[in-house]
Formats: C-alpha cells, sequence, structure tokens
C-alpha cells in the first residue's frame, strides 16, 4: 500500500483567522494538505485569496482547492489564482476542480447551468495548458487565441490537477472522460467503493484513449468525518451539519465513505478505500463548526498513526 | 498627505518583502496592480499574503480590472482581503485591458464594449456592498435577491477608489464612474494641474446627481519619482527611462506635477499636490529599475517622513 495522504478541508466564514489557525494546526499536526472550498453563493471566503495567505502561515503542508469550480473563473482568472498561489507558497497548491451543482452559483453569476459541463472541458483545458505551457494556441468553443504565454510562471511544472465530483448516484460520462483526460487524481465525495472502483476503470479507458499514463493517476476521496460514540450517532450529527452547511435536506448513504464514529470506526472506512488504491483522504467535517478542531486534532493523534507505522 | 508603493515598481523582490518594506519606510497603502497580458501576481492573493507579515499599512488594489473578471467573483475577493488583513483593504478599480492583449484574451471586442461591461459590473459591485438582496436587470446580468455574505470588516463599506487613463483628457466616463460611486478618484500621472478643478468639479456634479455628498469624495494622483542630484538630472533619467517602461515615445511634461530631482525638490511638488487637494500620492518610480529600492526606501526616510500626521 502507497503512503496515505491526509487533510482537513475547511469552510471559511467571516471568522478568517480562524481557517488561517486551522491551517497552521494542520502543518504543525503533521497533516499533507490542508483545503479549503469555493462557492459564488454560499457565504465562504474565496479560496484562491485564502490559500494565499495560509501559504504565509504554513511551512510544509500542501494547499488545496477542494473544489474551486471552473466555471464561475475565466480560464485567465483561474491561471493567475492557482499560478500566484503557488509562487507564495513556493510550489504546494493542488488545483482540485469541480464543475458544480449548486444551481444558485448559476443562476447568480449568469452560466447556462446545462453548458457547465463543456464550459468546464474548455476552461480546465485552457487552464491546465497555461500552467504547464508558453506561447499556447488555443481554437475553442468559447476562446481562441495564439501564442500566449501567461505569467508568473508556477514553480511546480505542472501544477497538480484533481478533478471533484459527487457520486451519491453515479458519475455522469464527461467527469470520468474529464478525469481521464486532464486529470493527474480524481477525488470524489460521496462515493461507494463500488461506483468508485467502476470509476477507476472508466478513468483508466479514457486515460489510454487521451494517451495517458493511467497509471499516474492518483485517487483520493473527500470523506466526511464526524467523531461520536458509534457509527449510527456519526451518521445523524453528518446528517445534520452538512444539510446545515449546505442549507438543505442531505441523507447520508454511510456506505459512501463516511468516516464517522469512533476511531477505530474510521480506519475501518479508510482501510476499505486505501485497499482499491485510493491514497489521498480529504477530512470534510461533517461536525458542529465549534467540533472541528476537535476532529482535526483527534484524528491526527488516534487515526494517522495506524497508517504511518 | 499618504503615499503608497506599488509592488512592481520596485525591482523583481518576493512582493511580501516589498510590503513589509514598504511598511517600515512609513507608506501607507500597498499597492497591487492587476493585468493578464503581464506576468504580475493576482492582487487579492498578493495582499492577503502581505496582510500576514505587516500590521498597519493599508492593501490596495492598484487597480483591479473590472473588464476582466465577474463582479461576484471580485466582491468575494475583496471581502476576503478585507477580513484576513483586519479590514485594511483599499478596492481601487479601473477598467483593466490597458494591454490589449488583457482584453483580447477575455474575448472583449472593443473599448465600448470594456466600457459598458465595466460600468454594468462596478455598479452590481457598489450595490452588493451597500445594499442587502440586491436585485438587477441589465445588459450582461440579471438576477434577484442575492445578498453577498460574508460582509467586510470595514462598515458601511470597503473603500473604493476609482482610476482612470491619461489619453490627452480624462474621460467623462470615468469622472462619472469615480462620482457615482467612488470614496476617492485617483488622477492619472499627466494630468496637467489646469484640469483639476474642472475635473473635481465634474465629479461633484455625478455625485450630486447619485445623491451622494461630493465633499466626501477625495482625490489621489500617481506621481512618476526619480530622485537625482538636480531636477534637470533626475528629469533626463525620466525621458529615458518612462519610454522603455511604456514602449511609447514620452517626454516629461512642463504642465504636469512629476516628483524630480533631490528630496527637497519632491517635498515642494508633494505641496504643490496639497494644493491641488490631494491627499494621497501612488508613486511611479521612474528611476533605472535597480535604483528603484533604494530609491523607494529614500523617498520614504527624507519625503514621506515630512508629511507624516497629516495624512488621509
Amino acid at each position: 500500500m502507497s503512503k496515505l495522504q491526509f487533510g482537513p478541508l475547511f469552510f471559511p466564514t467571516e471568522e478568517g483567522p480562524e481557517a488561517l489557525e486551522l491551517a497552521k494546526m494542520a502543518d504543525d499536526l503533521g497533516y499533507d494538505y490542508f483545503w479549503v472550498p469555493d462557492y459564488v453563493t454560499l457565504p465562504y471566503l474565496d479560496a484562491f485569496v485564502l490559500l494565499a495567505a495560509a501559504a504565509r502561515e504554513t511551512k510544509n503542508v500542501r494547499l488545496g482547492t477542494a473544489v474551486t469550480l471552473a466555471p464561475f473563473r475565466s480560464p485567465f482568472q483561474m491561471f493567475k489564482d492557482a499560478a500566484s498561489v503557488d509562487v507564495l507558497s513556493d510550489g504546494r497548491l493542488t488545483l482540485g476542480v469541480g464543475i458544480g451543482a449548486v444551481a444558485r452559483d448559476f443562476e447568480i453569476a449568469q452560466v447556462d447551468f446545462r453548458k457547465r459541463g463543456r464550459i468546464s472541458d474548455e476552461y480546465i483545458d485552457i487552464t491546465r495548458r497555461l500552467l504547464a505551457e508558453e506561447n499556447v494556441d488555443y481554437d475553442g468553443e468559447f476562446y481562441s487565441f495564439r501564442n500566449l504565454t501567461m505569467g508568473p510562471r508556477p514553480i511546480q511544472k505542472p501544477v497538480p490537477i484533481w478533478i471533484g465530483a459527487n457520486g451519491q448516484n453515479g458519475f455522469p460520462p464527461g467527469v470520468l472522460r474529464r478525469a481521464g483526460r486532464v486529470g493527474d487524481g480524481f477525488f470524489p465525495t460521496e462515493t461507494p467503493i463500488k461506483t468508485f472502483t467502476e470509476a477507476q476503470a472508466s478513468i483508466h479507458e479514457h486515460a489510454e484513449a487521451a494517451g495517458r499514463d493511467p497509471g499516474a493517476i492518483g485517487w483520493g476521496l473527500l470523506t466526511w468525518s464526524a467523531l461520536a460514540s458509534n457509527r449510527e450517532e456519526g451518521v445523524k450529527t453528518a446528517e445534520r451539519e452538512i444539510g446545515a452547511r449546505l442549507n438543505k435536506v442531505h441523507t447520508v448513504n454511510p456506505d459512501a465513505g463516511y468516516a464517522v464514529g469512533r476511531p477505530e470506526d474510521m480506519i475501518e472506512t479508510i482501510e476499505s478505500f486505501a485497499e482499491i488504491g485510493v491514497t489521498n483522504f480529504v477530512i470534510d467535517p461533517g461536525c458542529h463548526p465549534r467540533d472541528i478542531r476537535t476532529l482535526v486534532e483527534t484524528f491526527a493523534k488516534e487515526v494517522m498513526p495506524h497508517f504511518r507505522k | 498627505m499618504e503615499f503608497g508603493v506599488t509592488h512592481t515598481g520596485l525591482s523583481d523582490r518576493s512582493p511580501v518583502r516589498q510590503g513589509v518594506d514598504a511598511e517600515s519606510w512609513g507608506y501607507g497603502i500597498f499597492w497591487a496592480p492587476e493585468f493578464f497580458a503581464i506576468p504580475t501576481l493576482e492582487p487579492f492573493a498578493v495582499l492577503s499574503a502581505v496582510a500576514q507579515h505587516t500590521t498597519t499599512i493599508k492593501l490596495g488594489t492598484g487597480v483591479a480590472g473590472l473588464a476582466l473578471r465577474s463582479p461576484f467573483q471580485l466582491a468575494k475577493a475583496a471581502v476576503t482581503t478585507d477580513i484576513l488583513s483586519d479590514g485594511r483593504l483599499v478596492l481601487g478599480l479601473g477598467l483593466g485591458g490597458v494591454h490589449p492583449k488583457d482584453l483580447e484574451v477575455e474575448g472583449i471586442p472593443n473599448l465600448r464594449e470594456r466600457g459598458r461591461l465595466s460600468n454594468e459590473r462596478l455598479e452590481i459591485l457598489y450595490r452588493l456592498f451597500t445594499e442587502k438582496s440586491v436585485s438587477h436587470s441589465g445588459d450582461h446580468y440579471k438576477f434577484e435577491d442575492f445578498t453577498l455574505t460574508p460582509d467586510p470588516v470595514q462598515k458601511p463599506h470597503v473603500p473604493i477608489w476609482v482610476g482612470a487613463r491619461w489619453s490627452g483628457k480624462i474621460a467623462d466616463a470615468a469622472l462619472k464612474r469615480a462620482g457615482t460611486y467612488a470614496d476617492v478618484f485617483i488622477f492619472p500621472a499627466d494630468t496637467p494641474t489646469t484640469l483639476y478643478p474642472e475635473a473635481k468639479e465634474k465629479i461633484r456634479a455625478y455625485a450630486e446627481a447619485a445623491g451622494r455628498d461630493p465633499d466626501a469624495i477625495r482625490y489621489a494622483c500617481t506621481i512618476w519619482t526619480c530622485l537625482g542630484p538636480t531636477r534637470e538630472q533626475a528629469k533626463a533619467t525620466a525621458n529615458r527611462v518612462i519610454p522603455k517602461m511604456l514602449n511609447v515615445p514620452w517626454v516629461v511634461p512642463d504642465n504636469a506635477c512629476y516628483g524630480l530631482g533631490t528630496p527637497e525638490d519632491c517635498i515642494a511638488t508633494v505641496e504643490e499636490f496639497t494644493d491641488l487637494g490631494v491627499s494621497h500620492l501612488l508613486l511611479a518610480p521612474c528611476c533605472d529599475p535597480e535604483d528603484a529600492t533604494a530609491q523607494t526606501e529614500q523617498f520614504g526616510q527624507e519625503v514621506v517622513s515630512q508629511f507624516k500626521g497629516n495624512s488621509t
């Protein structure tokens, strides 16, 4: 089993300094990543501006978006945001990208919800090329340009791009194609093991079809996590808190990679996904915001050591 | 008078180091510009990083380009920076796309369209900062009942500074944007001193038309600076350096205020700006690039220090 990596996901609100403290805490506790999400209409801070500040408060932890949404920034803006965080963190950015799911985000930002897959494909493709190459020529549906080199040039060559999605109802073919064609990694949320292994097979095929090495694709999972006296209590906590965060009723499928309950329950969930090759675990707090520090600390002290023996 | 420095104005040292130095040299605002076609860092990312290493200096986008990004994303980046700096953001806004390639890559067909799009975005941005439950119906955006959250630290909103370009005149549209939305209007560097009263009158009229207090609007100006043994020698350097920087022919005009010569010469120029009603100067060093850091430090110690205690 290759080395497992862990990182907490934090939803930064008006308590911005708290997010920076948590980033520092993750760094000090030996986590591999610190993740933040990105939305238009939900009350969370801008992912890249926050990570730029977090870069100054941390030394080793990688800084990731889980996920930023491709349709809401032009690929040039996305390049600037990503390259700037990469430069300011001396090469610690992982660009997790999704296509968006909150309908209100699209309504407000005037992006056609039905076209979000196509828009995202092109935007991610342009961003990826601008991050990796100079003198880029592009002919697309939304943008065409010649001989474009953007700066600052990122430190990492290239900045890893991970594709995120929700596996609750299986994955649309577009997600799997995108991950196979351009993803350095695939890290969905709410995905049962069977759905995940099917996705891996499909992504392998898409990668091969695109002339890429499928063995180089990394696998991750956003695992909603909550400490509780047992799994059932943990599921209840996660349903309540995730619902409050996303402002909608949320039903938990406990088989979809939920690390809830006691530390030994969490270890069991992680082991089951590690067996299918998942190595990058995003600890997505399914607990009340006031309990996040306890979760992050307990996870680091009682779950992570099990995988680092 | 308060002074500001722009990070690209100082060599290629790390922007964080530049921000820390700017604070220690007595400057009031550290500015980060925004371009797509020039390899500058994203301004809000730079400023929030600098915020972690400084305590008092204000952090300004100088300027963020309205034509380059969505107003919602711009608003959120601004709020995030204001929160992470505990209320030190100055939101400088311009159209963006000074370089033709900026517009080209963004797919904006012409300058007229750039202006219309930018005006609509500025209106949305201003309303997101000043109102709850905003509904809007324009050429580019239509939406209902949107409230920006979280709120910035600064109330009632982050200060909005509006810039303009000098193209032989200042476009009336820029004065209108300033009067309608800005807390501070930034005069371009080459504005002839004789034009200030007229421009300010127009801004005041637009402010009144928008139901705002014209007396509350303040003024800033970009100032080219080059220290030298004499004003003439500094002017010769400026005449040599500026055309290279801007890639256009250039001669220092006689009718605009340039900070050239000894610290005493520069102090006299700053006093001219004070008389024009300007309360903030954004430095644009036009010495040889390798001297820019040392000159910015010297200017801080020998000129800025003379104006302590009467900042904006």
